[in-house]
């Protein structure tokens, strides 16, 4: 196994060879599942879960290392087919699988499950009588998304702690990493990686779809909200299904946290949160509110990020635009531009040339989804307790805050965001970084795709 | 700064440029003079456009060529009063149709029609009628007293009065589409020996046609006949592509589709680009579907990134320059993207079609969403 080869597809050896050329059939696809689920019943399903913990963390420590040509040949490769810098695929990726780590995955396993060898066998649950144990399915086809580097690992990680064998479909703009992923973990142990396939078809091909879906037990699906509902009603009765659709992000900031001391830093968080992955993460801040009263009033603090934003372009430029996401943007300048000389109060703050970012500072508190692509809007905000008001509107698609301020009121902010569908607040710079057992969009990871056996005593 | 000239010299000026016709040689150098002068006057009397070019340090002193003449975004008109005069003055105020948000429409205020009408009937008989003086003209729209703030209800009466023949008619009244006379004087206008035009906006056209469909009705207009539409859809009818919408043209009106003409104009704008077969036809050109902008206007496009004009064949921002938009402005950026061709312009959609790679919601997203949730 090697990081050179440059085939999107990750195929059961004994198909290899005839998947070579064409599109996928169905009649492939049946044949990819029955080698997925004879490799997994042969290995996969009898290997403690302790062991898959071992040989994933060794995976991806493959790409940690210093020098990995893992992570040289994705940041080389993804930058090429997607929008994407090099220095941001690499930093994204890396991150990402930072948090795969074994603590980390121990971590998922144990908020999860409790005692992660209910995976093993049968096994006595703390408070409850009898003995149980949990199966992951057979097979679980995994849709991905292109929006995020490497976050397909997060997804077949799931799929290999439960045991299950893995069929993923890759993006068609980021058709790179799951099949180099499921490589490097083939370079640790072929006889695991025997359980996942890559296999890439196009979108539209249903009957290539349907086929995936009849020999799964379980479908993970990451995309747009119509893309997934495409998926869902697709997927047969009775097969499990993980949808995680289209999602916005906020950030807040407490007046206690405006110190000029430190708001050059705390811009600095903020505008890594906004430019990382240039917005198209379900966790990336469309709005930054900001509370005023504190030693920075908010409009400064817009001043400050823009700062923030032009040295993380110098870092990590932005990524190359189509003609319309480049027309949305000057769309927004121009409709912010126009208010700003009506005498509106508004603030325009923008990339010296280019589109590379955009800072509207705004006055009207109201919550305005970005056009994306490092375009952030700052307003001002009377009181913490004014925003479930103003989210409510966008309240179906809300996901993650990003709160600076005192452990306090950010826990009182969290109360007041729960019922609103938040389904995260955590540290402003940590946005685009959940833990691997975080509640993504509200839910468990694995739990989701677990079914229990209990023997009664 | 020496004071602008006064607006009337520029109507001279203007009147006189389009008096030289639609094919008149493209004098960059005349139409960048005009242009020039244009923009010291609206610099200097429309105010939020001063300003607006102020923060781009775009004076008439520091602006030697029209391509650095800042065009205004369309959003403008909705946002700011855009005009080189007292807007109690206007003769007439053409409004945008405010589909996305009836609270803020477009305003585009006259002073006087003449530079208007003058721009609009020389380029359509350019366009429409290069072959005859009038023709049978059936309106697939209202008249201006039942649309008074609609530039296209306004240009199809200038083109009415300039160009129909006897028997020339309105077919959109207070109540919608008057469908029972339609369909009565196009099977008129089938026995008769002279060809008729049927001209108005694409939408009408769809729904005519459904009509025709649902009826099981077909006509064959007499050789010569043709078809101007116009404008998109905004929703007001299904979606049509223009390939489709000449196919069902030929088939249930008999005009086909190298008789189709498309014309592509703009509330803020006082001259209309044309995509017309039969002008090539009349000048021997290749026959390649393009807009047209004419010979006192410039339509460019604009890199999104840069603001640079594109090259040809990419796609990017559509902007027009027009010399007989003489009282508000000159150069406007449009919500269009498009992309430049040997022979014009192609119209590629507009801005808008944005979305996110991934599960983050670009704003036209939710908007869709939204749309689409129950009420």
């Amino acid at each position: 196994m090697n990081p050179n080869d440059e085939r999107v597809s990750f195929l059961p050896p004994e198909i290899q060879a005839e998947a070579g050329a064409g599109r996928p059939t169905a009649a492939l696809v049946a044949e990819v599942a029955a080698c997925l689920s004879a490799a997994r019943e042969g290995y996969l399903a009898r290997l403690p879960v302790a062991e898959i913990v071992e040989t994933l963390d060794r995976s991806v420590g493959l790409w940690l290392e210093a020098g990995s040509p893992w992570l040289d040949t994705a940041g080389r490769r993804i930058a090429a087919t997607t929008p994407y810098s090099e220095v941001m695929v690499r930093v994204g990726i890396t991150r990402l699988l930072e948090g795969c780590r074994k603590d980390g995955l121990i971590t998922l396993l144990e908020a999860e499950l409790g005692d992660p060898e209910v995976l093993d066998g049968f096994r006595p649950r703390p408070g409850v009588r009898g003995l149980h144990r949990a199966l992951g399915p057979a097979l679980t086809t995994h849709i991905f998304s292109g929006n995020v580097p490497g976050l397909p690992a997060v997804s077949l990680v799931h799929g290999l702690l439960v045991k299950s064998a893995n069929l993923g479909k890759p993006a068609a703009d980021e058709p790179i990493f799951p099949a180099l992923f499921a490589r490097s973990i083939a370079a640790v142990d072929s006889r695991l990686a025997a359980s996942v396939a890559i296999l890439p078809w196009s979108g539209g091909d249903t009957a290539v779809a349907a086929a995936a879906f009849a020999a799964s037990e379980a479908v993970i699906a990451y995309g747009s909200d119509d893309s997934i509902e495409s998926v869902r009603s697709r997927v047969p009765p009775g097969v499990r299904f993980v949808g995680h659709g289209h999602r916005l992000s906020l950030a807040v900031i407490g007046r206690e946290a405006m110190d000029p001391g430190s708001v050059a830093s705390l811009a600095e968080r903020v505008a890594h949160d906004v430019s990382l992955f240039d917005q198209q993460g379900c966790v990336s801040p469309h709005v930054v509110y900001v509370e005023g009263g504190g030693g920075v009033p908010p409009e400064v603090f817009a001043e400050e990020l823009a700062a923030a934003m032009a040295a993380f372009e110098r870092r990590m430029p932005r990524g190359r635009l189509t003609t319309e996401e480049g027309a949305a943007i000057r769309q927004a300048r121009a409709e912010a531009e126009l208010r700003e000389l009506r005498g509106d109060r508004v603030r325009l703050l923008v990339s010296p040339a280019g589109t590379a970012w955009t800072v509207i500072y705004e006055e009207d508190a109201a919550f305005v989804p970005s056009c994306l692509n490092r375009v952030v809007r700052v307003k001002p905000l009377a009181n913490l307790g004014d925003l479930p008001a103003l989210l409510r509107p966008v309240s179906r698609y809300l996901q993650t805050v990003g709160a600076a301020m005192s452990p306090e009121r950010r826990n009182r902010l969290a109360d007041l965001l729960a019922p609103l569908g938040v389904c995260r607040v955590c540290s402003v710079g940590g946005m685009p970084h959940p833990p691997l057992h975080w509640h993504h969009d509200g839910g468990f990871n694995l739990l989701p795709l677990l079914k229990w056996t209990a023997i009664e005593e | 700064m020496a004071a602008s000239e006064g607006i009337e010299d520029l109507r001279t000026a203007i009147l006189e440029m389009i008096g030289k016709g639609p094919d008149q040689p493209r004098d960059d150098e005349a139409f960048n003079a005009l242009a020039l002068r244009m923009f010291a006057y609206q610099f200097q009397t429309n105010e939020p456009y001063g300003k607006f070019c102020e923060r781009r340090e775009r004076t008439p002193d520091a602006v030697r060529s029209w391509l650095e003449i800042p065009p205004v975004p369309i959003a403008a008109f909705k946002e700011l009063t855009l005009a080189c005069g007292p807007v109690e003055q206007a003769v007439a105020c053409f409004m945008t149709s405010g589909t996305t948000n009836p609270e803020k429409r477009g305003r585009h205020y006259h002073f006087t029609l003449d530079v208007y009408d003058a721009s609009a009937r020389t380029f359509f008989k350019a366009n429409v009628l290069p072959d005859v003086d009038r023709m049978h003209l059936l309106v697939l729209g209202s008249p201006p007293d039942l649309m008074p703030h609609s530039s296209l209800s306004h240009y199809l009466w200038v083109v009415c009065c300039g160009f129909g023949a006897g028997g020339s008619m309105y077919y959109i009244g207070k109540d919608g589409l008057e469908a029972e006379r339609l369909m009565a004087d196009l099977r008129a206008a089938e026995q008769a020996a002279q060809p008729a035009c049927v001209l108005g906006a694409s939408f009408a056209f769809v729904h005519v046609l459904e009509l025709c469909e649902q009826r099981g009705l077909r006509f064959h207009l007499p050789a010569g006949s043709r078809v101007m539409d116009t404008g998109g859809f905004k929703g007001r009818s299904r979606e049509v592509p223009q390939e489709a919408l000449y196919r069902l043209i030929g088939e249930h009106l008999g005009v086909p589709a190298d008789r189709c003409i498309n014309m592509y104009g703009m509330t803020e704008l006082s001259m209309q680009c044309y995509d017309s077969p039969l002008r090539r036809r009349s000048l021997g050109h290749r026959e390649v579907r393009a807009m047209e902008a004419p010979p006192w206007a410039r339509t460019i496009i604009l890199d999104p990134e840069t603001l640079a004009v594109a090259p040809e064949g990419e796609r990017g921002i559509i902007c027009h320059y027009d010399l007989a938009t003489c009282s508000s402005v000159v150069g406007i950026l449009t919500e269009d993207l498009g992309v430049a061709t040997p022979e014009g312009f192609q119209f590629m959609g507009r801005v808008g079609g944005a979305e996110s790679r991934g599960c983050s919601v670009s704003v036209d997203e939710m908007l869709a969403a939204t749309e689409k949730a129950p009420a």
